[in-house]
């Protein structure tokens, strides 16, 4: 109970948690693939069916939302987790995070299967510098 | 002088967990590896010297990914340092 009235001294992390994963953006790269896989399964889309607009309608709009939370994880990773001495062991930081995030975009403004796949590579590339810096 | 002090935060593990009371000593006398009292941002912080030159002390917790230190804020200068922590005894990192 006296320890309540010792004055602090911070041993703190302003990140309360302090968890930096990268399965999540990898989990949402493969949705975004998944979902223009799914879309171009539909075949032609035929506006007068409820049905079949709807079910195209929820792929794009899966793939939108799973395109951001793969950008959000990674714009986290980058600011939050990657400090100075990492970009001194890995000076592509930068770049990789860069080109991932800006892939997300990439694949929101297309239905490309190229381009789904491309984002899974990059996420993929970063998910390496994220594991390799914790050697 | 003694300073004691009741650690906050997980960013000294393992040599020092939350709740625990540290002693320290006012001294000018530090080194790279001790263990110190600082006022780093306005806030006494309890870290370990990473490195010392020319007057700036660079800080760092011993759990390093949770930790935000001078890798976030930059050294400190040598009279922010505040105390020298002596007990616990064994503060191997």
């Amino acid at each position: 109970m006296f320890k309540k009235f010792i004055k602090p001294v911070y041993a703190h992390c302003d990140v309360p948690c302090g968890i930096y994963e990268t399965d999540t953006m990898t989990h949402a790269a493969a949705t975004v693939t998944r979902m223009v896989e799914k879309y171009n399964e539909l075949g032609a889309v035929d506006s007068s069916d409820a049905e079949s607009m709807n079910t195209a309608i929820r792929c794009v709009a899966t793939k939108e939302k799973h395109a951001q939370k793969c950008k959000d994880e990674i714009y986290l990773l980058w600011s939050d987790y990657f400090k100075p001495e990492h970009l001194e062991k890995f000076p592509n930081i930068h770049e990789t995070m860069w080109k991932a995030a800006k892939q997300c975009s990439k694949v929101k403004q297309t239905m490309s299967l190229d381009e789904a796949k491309k984002l899974e590579e990059l996420v993929h590339e970063v998910a390496h510098l994220f594991a390799d810096s914790k050697k | 002088m003694i300073v004691i002090r009741r650690v906050e935060g997980p960013s000294m593990l393992p040599a020092l967990r939350e709740g625990q009371i540290v002693v320290g000593f006012h001294t000018r006398n530090f080194k790279v590896g001790d263990v110190v009292i600082a006022y780093q941002k306005k806030r006494e912080v309890v870290k370990r010297i990473s490195s010392i030159d020319k007057g700036r002390v660079f800080l760092v917790g011993d759990n390093e990914d949770q930790s935000t230190d001078s890798r976030d804020h930059g050294s400190v200068s040598d009279k922010d340092i505040e105390a020298v922590v002596r007990w616990p005894l064994a503060l191997k990192k």
